[in-house]
């Protein structure tokens, strides 16, 4: 079988017609036709065609088809090389925000940014099965009267759905459990933890087209997830408001223990099997 | 290729443009209390002529001294527009405006003189009180129409 050649300088021009094509078509059998073999021949070809009008034969025009489909398949690859410079481009342009974002959230760094969202506790899991409770810090509602007498008195509402914590930081009493009427038959439940100068104040809203304003600072309000439910943490001068709404309950913690106890505090609630 | 450099050089400039006013944000005086940590109103309508005005407010995680509502004025309208005083109330007259030695206070008074097809709103100045000073805050309830 004849060599192909593979230099466009090997003198295409000087080969008669017949052994440029069988050269074509040998190079088009080829699962990658080389293109510094084709395309040469092919425009000495069109050239001869122009001048001497060769006739298309068959076989010519089967070439020039298996050429036109090389083609198309080329440009396709080109067409996914143009995808991934695209998605390298976009990936540069998130990457250049996420820079900037810090500064725009009005943290320092983007490590202060993603420290703030997740802090140490950010986590999408099974809150039973992950969650760690501290073992010589803590007061579980097996064991704590206060808080067994919030939920029960939840329960007697009518709420089903889990909304009180099941801990709070050892030492902590119920100072206060009331049931207020509001408008519209609606009923805000309250309670108030304390210990020494530390105070938990935790109310519950059910009532209808009235929603309540929080106060805060002027910085960036923390969501944090937890369960599937949306938990809302804001500064508030020295202290922290939590809220978060489920099935129409407008539920509100509002402290000054520190963040950590809040995370501990609002994971409790979804906890259903206490040790 | 061109485009998406473009694209880029855009995000930079307006990445650089939202990071201006923040740092003016951070210098911001903070809106947050040291009295108040959330508080609600509500106009709730008990008959064609009388309404009651409710207002509901939480302390900041501490008892306050006194707490509750120092002020309610109420007002009137034909248009939603043009707003009339019609009546005030003072937490000295209205025991029910504010509690002593609490962390919450809820409570209501009623209005007996509405007439059918006007509008009723009340700005409502919550008021807490303790060892450092006084907190008030200025809220508007929701327009009720009778």
């Amino acid at each position: 079988m004849r060599e192909t050649k593979t230099c466009p300088d090997q003198g295409w021009e000087q080969m008669p017609t017949e052994e440029l094509d069988q050269i074509l078509q040998a190079e088009l059998r080829k699962d990658h036709p080389n293109e510094e073999v084709v395309l040469p021949i092919l425009q000495v070809l069109e050239e001869r065609e122009q001048d001497d009008q060769v006739d298309e034969t068959p076989e010519y025009l089967a070439s020039l088809k298996k050429l036109g489909e090389y083609a198309t398949s080329s440009q396709k690859a080109k067409s996914r090389r143009g995808w991934i410079t695209g998605v390298a481009a976009l990936a540069a342009v998130v990457c250049i925000v996420i820079m900037a974002m810090p500064r725009t959230v009005g943290a320092d760094s983007i490590f202060d940014v993603l420290f703030r969202w997740t802090e140490s506790f950010f986590e999408f899991v099974d809150p039973d099965k992950d969650v760690v409770f501290p073992n010589d810090d803590s007061e579980f509602i097996t064991e704590h009267p206060g808080l067994q007498e919030l939920h029960n008195k939840i329960t007697e509402l009518g709420i089903e759905k889990s909304v009180v914590p099941m801990w709070v930081p050892k030492g902590y009493e119920l100072l206060k459990l009331t049931v207020k009427q509001l408008s519209g038959n609606g009923n805000k439940v309250e309670a108030v933890f304390g210990k020494d100068d530390g105070t938990i104040f935790i109310s519950y809203r059910m009532s209808k087209d009235v929603s309540t304003k929080i106060e805060k600072e002027e910085t960036a309000i923390e969501l944090f997830e937890f369960s599937d439910v949306s938990h809302f943490i804001v500064d508030n001068d020295k202290n922290l408001s939590v809220m978060w709404n489920v099935d129409g309950v407008e539920c509100l913690i509002n402290t000054n223990i520190s963040k950590e106890d809040v995370y501990t505090l609002i994971k409790s609630i979804y906890r259903s099997n206490l040790k | 290729m061109r485009k998406i450099l473009r694209v880029i050089c855009i995000v930079l400039v307006l990445s650089v443009f939202f990071t201006i006013p923040t740092n003016a944000q951070s210098v911001l005086e903070p809106r947050g209390s040291a009295f108040f940590a959330a508080y609600s109103t509500d106009l709730y309508k008990t008959s064609s002529t009388s309404f009651q005005i409710w207002f509901d407010v939480d302390a900041n995680a501490a008892m306050m001294q006194e707490l509750g509502v120092s002020e309610i004025a109420l007002y009137r309208s034909t248009d939603q527009e043009s707003w009339t005083l019609i009546k005030t109330y003072e937490k000295g007259a209205y025991s029910v405006m504010t509690d002593t030695y609490v962390y919450s206070h809820t409570g209501y008074v009623t209005y007996n003189f509405a007439t059918t097809g006007y509008y009723y709103t009340a700005r409502i100045t919550f008021y807490a009180k303790n060892s450092t000073g006084i907190g008030e805050r200025d809220i508007y309830t929701e327009i009720l129409k009778m």
